[in-house]
């Protein structure tokens, strides 16, 4: 090792770059609860295995949000009656009575597969319609068909205004409700339906914001 | 003899629940299509949002499109 070396080792630091900060730090919503496991949970914290299409290398998925497990109630509901319809569909339609057996096996078997065509449709719905806030932005991804999807995304430090909306009796016992959040982009409303915790969500988006805030003021901007 | 009777003659002896049944084997042709178009769907879907239920997923959509091909089997070999 040179006299170089020795004088380098020595030299006063002009500037330090502020680390970035772990959600853990800025968000009590993050401090405050445990990475979620659990791939069917709708109120999700930093999950692990959670990509998205528009993802940045470097972004982070901190909060990922469906819509609360109760609004398919009414789907289950109507599925568990088509399920009971073929055990009391010869009381109910007399005429079936007349029908061969193994045609009437074929209809129990077509009617089941109804039954699920219509599970399956209304779990994906509910499954990949997500709500997702990462470190930088709230992504809103819609499928409202088989063919059409539909991604919007805003910077968080784009942000306005963020309400919670609860209201109803059977939103005040679940506790899930609507996020509301103003922007200042092109799509001036992000309107999180049917979410957990809505308060919650919105604590974690104004945390966010002043995160935001003070990393343009630290020059941590990405 | 005209075509339309010719064309009368090849029906006749087919009862009305040959009918049926081929109109069943063609709802469940259809239901095949759209168990075909459901695992499309899951594969874009999961490109989109990767979520952690990709496999089950996966084998659940095909469980769905082998079980409705099996139904349409059953169809024409049963009725």
């Amino acid at each position: 090792m040179g006299q170089g070396d020795t004088i380098l080792n020595k030299m006063p630091d002009i500037f330090v770059a502020p680390k970035e900060r772990s959600p853990k730090e800025y968000s009590s919503v993050m401090a405050e609860r445990k990475p979620t496991r659990n791939p069917l949970a709708a109120f999700v914290v930093r999950p692990k295995k959670i990509k998205f299409e528009i993802q940045d290398r470097e972004e982070k998925v901190l909060l990922l949000l469906r819509r609360h497990w109760i609004t398919n109630v009414p789907w289950i509901l109507g599925v568990l009656l088509m399920s009971v319809a073929p055990a009391v569909a010869e009381e109910v339609v007399p005429v079936l009575a007349l029908v061969p057996l193994r045609f009437q096996l074929m209809m129990t078997v077509m009617w089941y597969l109804l039954t699920l065509a219509v599970v399956i449709e209304k779990f994906l719905e509910w499954y990949f319609n997500v709500y997702i806030i990462t470190d930088e932005r709230i992504v809103d991804i819609d499928f409202y068909s088989l063919i059409y999807k539909e991604i919007s995304d805003m910077k968080i430090d784009r942000i306005q205004d963020v309400t919670a909306i609860q209201g109803g009796v059977i939103r005040a016992l679940f506790n899930f409700g609507t996020v509301n959040i103003q922007t200042a982009g092109e799509r001036r409303e992000f309107d999180f339906e049917d979410v957990p915790r809505p308060q919650v969500v919105a604590k974690f988006l104004n945390e966010m914001l002043l995160e935001e805030e003070r990393e343009r003021i630290e020059g941590r901007v990405r | 003899m005209s075509g339309f009777d010719q064309l009368l003659i090849l029906f006749q002896g087919v009862t009305v629940w040959v009918a049926v049944k081929w109109l069943m084997v063609l709802g469940l042709g259809l239901y095949n299509m759209f168990a075909v178009v459901v695992i499309r769907q899951v594969q874009l879907m999961s490109q989109t949002v990767n979520g952690g239920l990709e496999l089950p997923l996966k084998v659940l959509t095909w469980a769905h499109l082998i079980v409705s091909i099996v139904a349409l089997v059953a169809a024409i070999a049963v009725l």
